[in-house]
């Protein structure tokens, strides 16, 4: 038995098939590009006091036997033609349906086409009429017939074809405005100032068309009281002067990303080899405009209407055989998922390419300020078209890039996430070498700025040489000054290049830390049984050792206890409001005995109620150990004085903060220093002059940035009487 | 006491067999010796020979388990286990696999480790995890073997006969237990701590829900059995006997009673408290006794004793002093504290710890303990 059709598919396929009236017409608009039409028409006008719609194009027409046997056959086959006969257009209309869209929009239609006659060679009109009211009342889709005539013409007519819509939708009336031209024109009129490659029409057609070059295809509107301004200079000067261009092509396996940085002649680039499965690959042409300072200077237009333009037309669109699909690059969608990986502070890439080409280093990894995935660029600073050509074959297992029936995007194939693949790595290529060009610069600067304070302090020492008016010894004594000075900015240049590398070295002994715990325990097992057997021998001297040797394993202990359960803690993610005492508590009795075996008290000022706000319980344990065994070495370090040897630790909560600060009666930080003390490896103990040792010089480093991580600060304070020294953080009591 | 080493070709054995794993001569030795008073005659200590190297290839838990089908080692009723096995022929092997060989021949598995457990290791660990914890100390680990292995016997022995009862119940129709709790209760024949029992499954919701699904099956086969009786044993001994609220030790007794724990080791008081004593039950154990808590209260109500030392004070025992909590002495305890086994007073301590078991409600901690590792280790 074969299949049956009723007249309701015609209603299915008209009313259900698109979601809004601007795809519906631009279906018609379609037809007409592939009809080699050179220019559209879409005029509103007035019949018997209702509305009507008019698309009319001046494209080759429609002759008796392209109505009988294209228009009028669904689906039908002539439509998977590649391209246009005349300009060798890419054919945009690809399952023969489209055309039902006229259904959305009104009850009636009245197609009128001149072509010629390809029989004849003489040019004759066609004219047929669709009443769907009258359609619909037929079962059989056989039996709805539509009335049509064929008659000639003058040799003079031009060819083309004009759709009348009548009885307009109800809802359409109202809305055949303004909004719905504009989103007409984002959808037939790309931003133009964007390259599209190889798909351009004019180079594309050029190579195949045997009329010669494609003219271009537009779309007029008339009859319209408001219509939606002309904004191409505009569009041109931010292309052109944007902070850096993208582009992309894909052809054949042969990828290709090139960045180029505005002012500047040189672009990076990778080229590799990508197997794919979408057949006619990709351009893409893409324009990257943070708000920067310096952003659009000197370019000639009003910044503010730049940065209102890039606002409208911001997004990654899909322009697919010249036309632009929806939802890409619209508002509200995000297929590349760069809104939704800034909202979460996203720290790896998600392109395969990237992974493969500029992976991200574990010290990137660690600290957001060189992490380049956090420098991936919202869909609000780009704007660009990625230029596809897909096409609907037979192959019923094809994976190519394919058009939603619902002319709503694309089928989630394996093409159409290659695209995505693609599209997303090129985006990741110019926020790496945007990171890399941000630090290079803000180096630059840096050492610019040394070099100009070196140059400063010569030519200081020199004029001072030349002053006629200073006696000899004021000289000598200046100039050394200035020479020590001079000194001191070349030793702090070493410093900074050495510190760096330093840090980066010291962030791999966290592995040793793991080993170590596990290889303690094992110690403290055989030293247990070792102490036992001395402890059995009767002799004092043995015995002092002993409690001597227990005393330290007790404290080793404590401090492994103390590790593993830092170590331990960093794999959970909780992090939940907890009680400040017990980590002040806990930190004093596992360390607290440093300063109490050589006379330094550690005083507790914390309500049993306050609580630290949620935040990972290791992160404030480490900034409270790092400034609390900071003032016990400061205490210790005193040498004389009559002060107490104490040390204050105080928290407490106002309506906005979490306080916490850490006072000592020490030997202070002097105004000298107060600056460095929060630089990498600076540090005022060794082992020589420290009973207690030396760290790495890290613990205020890490102080401040663990800290800053939380949207708080942590600052030299000033301290209460008979205190030296005061550091006080404080941090926000609800996530900024 | 017997020592077996390897056992090859030896005939079937008649006592009941602890099989250990230990991959340090020294170590076997020692405990061999701290073991061996305790034995007795009804049990031997079987050492599985780890300085072999293992017969065939592929991964050890599948070589375990075919080794652990041998005939010398069909008398096995507990396994236990060294945590670092790293050494000898069995380079490598852990204890997680011989966990998982013996969970699957049935056997229950008691862990040890050399080194001395933190409070924080302690608190964090999972009971009922299948893995009972021995104490380190090598002498009161070798008591707790004996006790364990005579228990899985004893849990053994009652859960066949609870099962022949039940089997002749459901002939005369009356319904058999719905909930773990209530399997475990009535075989220990304290049916009205049913409830009780079923708020200590948090703890180990693995176990118990093998449990209700085991049992509701009345033509169990061999192996699963011993899964069923694996269960409860290790629901019994690592999680109810070990949180204080059902069954309490000692010092949770004294605690609860308000008695001092010096004055509750003494004879004439201890005997008042005599029938509510854990006793002729799996895993009970003469050294360190338990009370089961109801009972307790049904002594204290049928005397009209607030207190265990109101109820001194009625029986005519004068002088008896009140348990001090352990962090401020001048205030009566009431609870105990699970990092330090001490008496602790409502006021200091902590109940808002959410890795005990709801049932647990003496269960507590120091309120300055609490404070200081909650975060860390997740209360």
């Amino acid at each position: 038995v074969a299949f049956d059709v009723e007249v309701r598919l015609l209603q299915e396929l008209g009313e259900r098939l698109v979601a809004s009236p601007d795809v519906a017409l631009l279906e018609l608009v379609k037809n007409a590009s592939d009809a080699d039409a050179v220019r559209c028409d879409l005029a509103k006008a007035s019949k018997f006091g209702r509305t009507t719609l008019q698309i009319s194009d001046d494209g080759a027409g429609m002759s008796e036997a392209d109505f009988r046997e294209r228009w009028m056959r669904i689906a039908a086959s002539s439509k998977t033609q590649r391209f246009t006969p005349h300009y060798k257009r890419p054919v945009t209309g690809q399952k023969g349906i489209g055309r039902f869209a006229i259904r959305f929009l009104g009850g009636a239609v009245k197609l009128e086409s001149v072509a010629v006659d390809p029989k004849t060679g003489e040019k004759r009109k066609l004219e047929a009429f669709f009443d769907w009211r009258r359609l619909d009342k037929k079962l059989h889709l056989r039996d709805a017939k539509v009335p049509y005539r064929v008659s000639a013409v003058p040799a003079d007519w031009h060819t083309g074809t004009r759709l009348t819509i009548y009885r307009l939708k109800s809802d359409l009336e109202e809305s055949v405005d303004k909004s719905l031209l504009t989103r007409v024109l984002e959808i037939v009129s790309p931003i133009r100032a964007l390259r599209a490659g190889r798909f351009s029409r004019l180079q594309s057609n050029a190579e195949h068309s045997q009329r010669g070059i494609d003219p271009g295809f537009e779309v007029t509107f008339s009859g319209f009281s408001s219509l939606p301004e002309e904004t191409t200079d505009l569009a041109e000067s931010v292309v052109k002067n944007a902070w850096a261009r993208l582009t992309i092509s894909l052809e054949g396996g042969r990828l290709a990303y090139d960045v180029r940085f505005q002012g500047e002649n040189v672009s990076h680039k990778i080229r590799r080899h990508f197997s794919n499965t979408i057949t006619s690959g990709l351009y893409a042409d893409i324009v990257y405009a943070p708000k920067r300072k310096d952003s659009f200077k000197g370019v000639g237009v009003d910044r503010r209407e730049v940065w209102s333009w890039i606002r409208r037309n911001s997004g990654i669109g899909v322009v697919d055989n010249g036309f632009r699909i929806r939802p890409y690059g619209f508002t509200d969608d995000d297929w590349l998922y760069l809104n939704q990986d800034a909202a979460h502070n996203r720290r790896d890439w998600r392109s395969s390419i990237a992974e493969k080409e500029f992976p991200i280093s574990p010290v990137e990894q660690a600290r957001p300020g060189l992490n380049p995935a956090l420098n991936v660029p919202t869909t609000y600073q780009v704007i660009g078209i990625v230029n596809v050509s897909s096409r609907v074959g037979d192959d019923a297992n094809s994976r190519d890039l394919t058009p939603a029936m619902d002319r709503e995007g694309f089928l989630i194939n394996q093409a159409y996430l290659e695209m995505v693949d693609v599209v997303r790595g090129g985006v990741e290529f110019l926020a790496r070498v945007d990171k890399t060009r941000q630090l290079e610069i803000a180096e630059a600067q840096a050492l610019a700025l040394r070099h100009e304070l070196r140059d400063d302090l010569a030519v200081t020492v020199d004029a001072i040489k030349e002053d006629p008016r200073l006696a000899k010894q004021e000289k000598a004594a200046l100039v050394e000054h200035y020479s020590h000075l001079a000194q001191r900015v070349v030793e702090q240049e070493e410093y900074d290049r050495s510190a760096r590398q330093r840090l980066e070295i010291a962030s791999s002994l966290g592995v040793v830390a793991g080993f170590m715990t596990h290889e303690a325990e094992r110690i403290f097992l055989g030293l247990d049984r070792v102490l036992v057997q001395i402890g059995a021998v009767d002799n004092p001297k043995l015995q002092a050792a002993v409690s001597e040797i227990k005393a330290a394993r007790e404290q080793l202990d404590a401090y492994i206890r103390y590790t593993r359960l830092f170590i331990d803690s960093l794999r959970s993610d909780r992090t939940d409001s907890f009680s400040a005492l017990g980590q002040i508590e806990w930190i004093r009795d596992q360390f607290g005995h440093l300063g109490a075996s050589r006379g330094v008290e550690t005083v507790i000022d914390c309500d049993e109620d306050v609580l630290v706000p949620a935040m990972p319980v290791a992160l404030y344990s480490a900034v409270l150990l790092n400034l609390y065994t900071n003032a016990l070495k400061a205490v210790i370090a005193r040498t004389s004085g009559s002060r107490k040897n104490q040390v204050l630790i105080r928290a407490w909560n106002d309506s906005k903060s979490h306080h916490l600060s850490v006072q000592d009666t020490g030997v202070g930080v002097s105004a000298a220093i107060r600056e460095r003390i929060w630089d990498p490896f600076f540090t005022t103990t060794s082992r020589v002059n420290s009973p207690l040792g030396t760290g790495m010089g890290l613990g205020l480093t890490l102080v401040r940035d663990l800290i800053s991580r939380i949207g708080g600060r942590v600052d030299l304070d000033e301290p209460e009487a008979g205190f030296s020294t005061c550091f006080h953080a404080s941090m926000p009591r609800r996530s900024s | 006491m017997t020592v077996k080493n390897k056992g090859a070709a030896k005939p079937r054995p008649t006592r009941h067999g602890v099989l250990l794993f230990e991959d340090r001569e020294s170590n076997v030795a020692e405990f061999a010796h701290a073991l061996g008073p305790y034995l007795g005659a009804d049990l031997e200590l079987v050492v599985f020979p780890l300085n072999e190297a293992p017969a065939g290839t592929g991964p050890y838990e599948d070589q375990l388990l075919d080794a652990l089908e041998k005939p010398q080692y069909s008398n096995v009723v507990l396994v236990v286990t060294d945590r670092d096995l790293s050494t000898q022929a069995w380079g490598g092997l852990s204890e997680a696999a011989v966990t998982r060989a013996a969970s699957q021949r049935g056997l229950p598995v008691a862990c040890y480790r050399q080194a001395v457990l933190n409070v924080e290791d302690r608190l964090r660990r999972v009971p009922g995890d299948g893995q009972i914890e021995l104490p380190e100390d090598l002498e009161s680990r070798a008591a707790q073997v004996a006790v364990l292995a005579r228990g899985f016997v004893l849990l053994e022995k009652l859960v066949r006969e609870h099962q022949s009862q039940n089997r002749r119940r459901q002939r005369s129709e009356q319904s058999a237990e719905s909930t773990p709790g209530q399997l475990l209760a009535s075989i220990l024949r304290q049916p009205i701590t049913a409830s009780h029992f079923d708020s200590y499954a948090c703890a180990d919701q693995g176990a118990v829900e093998e449990i209700l699904n085991l049992s509701e099956d009345a033509t169990v086969t061999k192996k699963v059995q011993r899964r069923l009786i694996v269960a409860l044993g290790v629901w019994l001994a690592d999680v109810v006997m070990q949180y204080p609220g059902l069954l309490v030790d000692e010092v949770a007794a004294a605690s609860y009673l308000d008695i001092h724990p010096r004055d509750f080791e003494k004879p004439h008081i201890r005997t008042l408290f005599d029938a509510a004593r854990f006793r002729d039950a799996p895993f009970a154990n003469e050294a360190r006794p338990m009370w089961w808590k109801h009972l307790l209260d049904d002594l204290l109500d049928e005397a009209g004793a607030g207190t265990g030392r109101d109820l001194c004070g009625k029986q005519g025992i004068k002088r008896v002093r009140f348990c001090p909590c352990s962090v401020d002495d001048s205030i009566p305890a009431g609870y105990y504290c699970m990092a330090t086994a001490k008496p602790l007073s409502g006021e200091n301590s902590s109940g808002r710890v959410n890795w005990f078991p709801p049932g647990a409600e003496l269960a507590r901690l120091t309120k300055s303990t609490h404070r200081k590792l909650a975060p860390w280790i997740g209360s």
